[in-house]
Order: structure tokens, then C-alpha cells, then sequence
């Protein structure tokens, strides 16, 4: 059914999954501010990546590859889910309870969960991967100077948003409220 | 968190990057026919993978989902299983001819292989995160239960795998009423346990496992 293929070791896969899988995730997470969906689109990311990854010819390049591909992805299912989303979402952002984060560190979910898409996914390129602006741009599909704009922007936010509370201070109700 | 800008950067940088990362979680062998894409196991493992692959796979335990009847779910479930069995005909379809089903769902025939999984995407039965099942929580739990849970209940005769765990999916088998088999899942033992206890307490359905 699913046809020939190049049949490379299943050690491989899993060599190059497990390479991958922790950083797809955590951009996962920053982008979506969801455990439970960041677990889904880094796998689908995976997923649809393996069998296509022999054709991509410049092995350097990969990351930015994959990066590209969790994107249309999230994009995608941004746009499915709209319809189902609910009116208060940072209400409602679901942190396991195994998952085991700080209190800064789910303050900064939430914080970057109040910006804008656009914004955020910059924004998380570029603290999380320390991509340059040109390679977030090629990632954006946009022009470098709207990624640095986005960038300074959702930099702005951020810093609006932990400016008026404490470390660990009663986030929610700030977010809720802003 | 810091004022200083450096500073400010350098945490969230770190926050950032020391996230949490899920361990690849072993699906467990539902001791039947195997999915169709074993490589969707290999990690994060997904409770609709195996329900919908063993539906795709044919045999005796056509998943046909009788939880939105039961419990007033979401209708967004209901829709999503009309397409496994209502009358698209889906599950005939993608057996017989996998990828005129594959196109006529508006899936490219190259990601035939994703079939499966795309149907759950598609369908809006992905991970259930805590606003789609916020009404049954609330409903049957008292919004005790943070997380996700699908309580399943199949009309045919359907075999289950034994109630068990992987990773932080917990699950657990049992019967229904009219004896249908029925399949509880959760992202915690206590969740599943609360669970158990409020559908005891509703009478909606009755587990024996």
C-alpha cells in the first residue's frame, strides 16, 4: 500500500528521529503552547519528512527543512481547528500535569501565546534556535525585515508582559485580564 | 523575571530550551492485525492510531463510536467516525481501493501511507486537549480531571487490548451496557480512576473490567 521503499535500517530512522524529535518538539511547544498538539505536529513533521528526506540535497540545509514542514503543518491545522477553538483560549491551555515545568517556564508558554502567530513563531526561532534573521525569513517565507520587525515586536510584548509581576507572580489572572 | 536585557534574553533562552521532551512511548500490540504504518508507533503513541487502524485494518471490531449517543459528546466525534463508516463508505473504500479513497478525501495518493492518521486529523479526532472535552469533564468529573480522556464504545464485538499503560496514556477495558466492549483512556492513572468512578456514579455506562 504504501510502495517500495528505500528501506534504510529502522536504526537509522530512529537515529534521525530521535535527533530531531526534542527540538521539533520544543518549537512545537512554543509555537502551538500546547504538550499534547506539539506532540502531534513534531511527529507528523517526522513522519512526512523521513521518506522524502534522501531528495533533499544539501544535508545542512535539513533543519531549516524540517522547520519549513512543521510549519505548513501547524499553519494547517491552525486553520482546521479554528472552527472548534474556544473564545478564552489562554483559560483554557492545557499543561499536563507530568509535564514537569517551572513556573517561569509556564509563564513564558503563556507569554508567548498572547502574541500574535506571526510574531511567535519568530520569536520562538529565534530564542530557541538561535536561527539568524535570513534563516528564520527563508523558514517565514517572508522578507528579513519583517522578521526582525516581529521579532522586536513580540520582544516588546514579551518584555510588556513580565514587566509588571514578579517571577512567579499570578500569571494567569495577568493574562487573562491583558 | 529580570529587567535587564540581557539578562531578560538569556532566561528565556534557557526556559526555552530546557522544556520538557516527551519519551518516545511504545504502542501497545492490540494482538491483532498491525497498523497499517507501523513507523506512526514509534513514538507519542495515539490511542485513535490504533482504534482507527484496527477499524482500516478490517476484522471483526469495525470502531464505531456510540460514546457521543451515549454521553452527549461533542458531535464533532460523531462526524468524525461518519467518515470511517457512514456513507462515504470510507473504510470499504481505502481496503478495496485505497487510493481512489485516498483522492476522493482530497488526499494527495503520495501520502497514502498518512492515510490513517490524516482521517483522525481530518476529523478533528487528534489529541482531545482540555477544551474539546471541557463539557464532559466538567459534566462527569467535576473539572477534576485536567488532561484529555475518550471513553469509546464499540458496537460490534471488538477486541480490546488489556487495560494497561504506555508512557502517560493509561487505559482500561472493559464492558458497557448491552455489553458493549467499551475502552477508557486517559493521560493519568488517577484521571482514568476519576473517570471510572463519576461514569460508576452517572450509570451513563457501566465498566466491568
Amino acid at each position: 500500500m504504501t510502495g517500495p521503499h528505500r528501506a534504510p535500517s529502522p536504526d537509522a530512522e530512529g537515529i534521525w528521529m530521535a535527533r530531531y524529535r526534542p527540538r521539533l518538539f520544543r518549537v512545537a511547544w512554543a509555537w502551538t503552547g500546547d504538550y499534547h498538539r506539539a506532540e502531534d505536529l513534531s511527529q507528523e513533521t517526522l513522519l512526512r519528512a523521513w521518506p522524502k528526506r534522501s531528495a533533499l540535497r544539501v544535508a545542512e540545509a535539513e533543519w531549516a527543512w524540517l522547520l519549513t514542514i512543521q510549519r505548513r503543518l501547524w499553519w494547517r491545522t491552525v486553520a482546521e481547528t479554528a472552527r472548534f477553538a474556544p473564545e478564552d483560549l489562554e483559560d483554557t491551555l492545557p499543561y499536563p500535569d507530568f509535564a514537569p515545568i517551572s513556573d517561569l517556564q509556564m509563564d513564558i508558554l503563556r507569554a508567548l501565546n498572547t502574541l500574535p502567530a506571526i510574531q511567535r513563531e519568530a520569536v520562538s526561532l529565534f530564542y530557541l534556535e538561535d536561527l539568524s534573521y535570513a534563516q528564520i525569513a527563508e523558514i517565514l517565507g517572508v522578507p528579513v525585515g519583517t522578521v526582525m520587525s516581529r521579532i522586536s515586536r513580540g520582544r516588546q510584548a514579551l518584555r510588556q508582559f513580565f514587566q509588571p509581576r514578579p517571577l512567579s507572580g499570578d500569571t494567569q489572572k495577568n493574562v487573562i485580564g491583558s | 523575571m529580570s529587567s535587564d536585557p540581557d539578562d531578560f534574553e538569556q532566561r528565556l533562552r534557557q526556559a526555552l530550551r530546557s522544556l520538557p521532551v516527551p519519551e518516545a512511548e511504545q504502542s501497545p500490540s492490540p494482538g491483532r492485525a498491525p497498523l497499517e504504518d507501523p513507523g506512526r508507533r514509534r513514538f507519542f503513541f495515539r490511542p485513535w492510531q490504533w482504534l482507527l487502524g484496527t477499524a482500516l485494518a478490517g476484522g471483526a471490531g469495525a470502531a464505531v463510536l456510540e460514546a457521543a449517543a451515549l454521553l452527549e459528546t461533542p458531535s464533532l466525534i460523531e462526524d468524525a467516525f461518519r467518515h470511517v463508516n457512514g456513507e462515504e463508505g470510507l473504510r470499504g473504500q481505502l481496503m478495496a481501493h485505497p487510493e481512489a479513497a485516498a483522492a476522493a478525501l482530497g488526499f494527495d495518493p503520495t501520502r497514502l501511507a498518512t492515510a490513517t492518521w490524516q482521517l483522525a486529523k481530518d476529523c478533528q479526532v487528534a489529541t482531545l486537549p482540555v477544551w474539546h472535552w471541557s463539557f464532559f469533564m466538567e459534566t462527569a468529573a467535576d473539572g477534576r480531571m485536567p488532561g484529555w480522556a475518550w471513553i469509546v464504545a464499540f458496537k460490534s464485538p471488538t477486541a480490546l487490548p488489556p487495560s494497561g499503560q504506555a508512557g502517560h496514556r493509561y487505559w482500561r477495558s472493559g464492558r458497557g451496557k448491552g455489553d458493549h466492549p467499551i475502552l477508557l483512556l486517559s493521560h493519568s492513572e488517577e484521571a482514568l480512576t476519576l473517570l471510572t468512578q463519576a461514569l460508576h456514579a452517572q450509570g451513563a455506562i457501566q465498566i466491568r473490567s
